[in-house]
């Protein structure tokens, strides 16, 4: 993510002098002074500490009691939390919603056991530390997701098992990823799915125009595309298929004369998100580009591609964006997490409407 | 003195939070504005987030938390506002895209004019990302906090977003440069 201070210098501009600074109306805080004797405060809820020191003085008897009644209290929190992430009036705001200094290994993301039974979207999980020594929330608790979006922004219903030390990074509608962290900072390294649109002629030249997505319709079609791509150079394609669904799959390697200086520009989702080249581009910065594994399946619901950065090497956004030096070997130890990522990913097709 | 009118706010003091009002209204409802680009929708964010601020005070574990929590009521409020604004679309009443009050070089004049149309047409959580960040000068980890999402979907979204603003200047400059040379 390169920061152009000038365009960064106009949009705060901008933001500094729309409007300018709009005082809050005078009738807004009457109208605020006056519900506030009928709005009832919440009181503060006991915490943890002392429903257990509760317990702990009790007789047996009333002991059992207690305990089931903070059962209840305890599940009908957790729901509470599960369901709504998002919004801090409902469980107190901060009181509720810090993190636990070591939740990486102890939250699963279950889902609440609803008629619909779906796994929890990437984007509503609740953040928890990316490593024990962590001290800010910016990773997923380990457990099965599905992609962040509403119905009929992916062709199925994909999930995917996250383990620890694992963030999401939403591009936009109909682009997700899941990212490895685990308290290095943010990487560019890890599976990215996206739906198909229009796909980029020459990912680092947009005057070069893109093919409409009426003529990449089929896994081969597309990876015709993608191969014929300026300075990139594809292996063969093999078959594959994934939960019944086939499609194909090959390497994709940007050469030292792609002439990318940014992200670079791999074509939008069918949504019409712009989807980065990345973390396939960016070849000037030394030592970070590496092949990324190509899957492309038809879901028969329309195409899904997933992209993984299956290389050990430091990535583009690890050199540029979080200041670690090259490192041919930086992430060997993750590539078993991918694996197991690109392992668990399942798709749920709805069925077609008559 | 901030910390004395919140905890004198938590027990039920409504003259101590009518003052936390004062001191944190407008910039809300500022915010709220470049969220929302409604001026009728952003007030009601604004009550909205102020009132559910009164009711759950007395849960707010650190008074000193309270301008961040604040910000987290105030997010969660507009998207609640943005839902309803799609759902009465029909009503919308939109912000007036003049260009910005601001006197200078008309070039500077015409990339305000270009990123107010383009910011217009983002989502209100990537308008809410930009806002929390280059408005308010929140950390990437405090507008995670605002938004209740994990640090690296704001960056994303952050990074979305800027790079759809970027080009849509780009691409009315390339106009721009086409016209005048046609």
């Amino acid at each position: 993510m390169n920061h152009n201070d000038d365009f960064i210098g106009q949009l705060e501009d901008y933001l500094a002098t729309f409007d300018g600074v709009t005082a809050l109306p005078d009738r807004v805080r009457d109208a605020i002074r006056a519900e506030l004797p009928s709005a009832r405060q919440v009181g503060p809820r006991p915490g943890p500490e002392r429903v257990f020191t509760m317990l702990s003085n009790a007789s047996t008897g009333p002991r059992l009691g207690l305990a089931a009644a903070a059962l209840v209290v305890a599940v009908v929190l957790g729901a509470a939390y599960l369901n709504n992430g998002n919004d801090a009036s409902r469980v107190g705001g901060e009181a509720t919603s810090t993190p636990s200094p070591t939740p990486a290994q102890t939250i699963a993301p279950t889902p609440a056991p609803s008629a619909a039974a779906q796994p929890l979207e990437l984007g509503v999980a609740p953040p928890v530390p990316c490593a024990a020594s962590d001290t800010s929330a910016g990773c997923l608790a380990p457990g099965t997701y599905r992609l962040t979006g509403a119905a009929g922004v992916w062709p199925a219903m994909v999930t995917v098992a996250v383990p620890a030390g694992w963030f999401e990074w939403f591009g936009g509608t109909g682009w997700d990823a899941v990212l490895v962290d685990k308290g290095r900072g943010a990487s560019g390294w890890g599976v990215m799915f996206y739906t198909v649109g229009d796909v980029a002629r020459d990912p680092c030249d947009s005057n070069k125009g893109s093919v409409p997505a009426a003529q990449v319709e089929t896994p081969e079609k597309l990876a015709d595309a993608m191969a014929a791509w300026p300075h990139f150079t594809a292996t063969a394609r093999q078959p594959i298929t994934l939960d019944g669904h086939s499609g194909v799959t090959f390497r994709l390697t940007a050469s030292n004369k792609s002439t990318c200086t940014g992200n670079g520009t791999a074509g939008q989702s069918k949504s019409g998100a712009i989807v980065d080249a990345w973390p396939m581009v960016r070849v000037n910065d030394p030592g970070t580009h590496g092949p990324v594994t190509v899957e492309i399946v038809d879901t028969g619901n329309g195409l899904l591609v997933i992209r993984a950065t299956d290389f050990p090497q430091t990535s583009p956004f690890d050199v540029s964006s979080s200041g670690h030096s090259p490192d041919p070997t930086f992430h060997a130890g993750d590539q078993a997490d991918l694996h197991a990522i690109l392992d668990s990913i399942r798709l749920s097709v709805p069925p077609a409407s008559s | 003195m901030e910390r004395k009118l919140v905890e004198q706010a938590m027990h039920g003091d409504e003259g101590a939070f009518d003052a936390l009002i004062g001191r944190f209204g407008d910039q809300l409802h500022s915010v709220a504005r470049r969220i929302l680009r409604d001026p009728y929708l952003a007030e009601d964010a604004t009550q909205r987030a102020l009132l559910d601020a009164w009711r759950n005070l007395p849960g707010l574990k650190d008074p000193d938390r309270f301008e961040a929590w604040l910000h987290r009521l105030l997010v969660n409020a507009c998207y609640a506002e943005a839902r309803r604004e799609r759902r009465h679309r029909a009503n919308l009443r939109l912000l007036e895209s003049d260009e910005p009050a601001v006197n200078d070089q008309s070039s500077r004049i015409a990339t305000q004019y270009q990123l107010d149309e383009a910011f217009r047409r983002l989502g209100v959580e990537h308008r809410t990302v930009v806002v929390l960040i280059h408005y308010l000068g929140l950390s990437a980890g405090e507008a995670a906090n605002a938004m209740g999402t994990p640090v690296g979907t704001v960056r994303s979204r952050l990074h979305y977003a800027l790079q759809h603003l970027r080009e849509a200047i780009e691409a009315d400059a390339r106009i721009e440069m086409n016209e005048s040379t046609a």
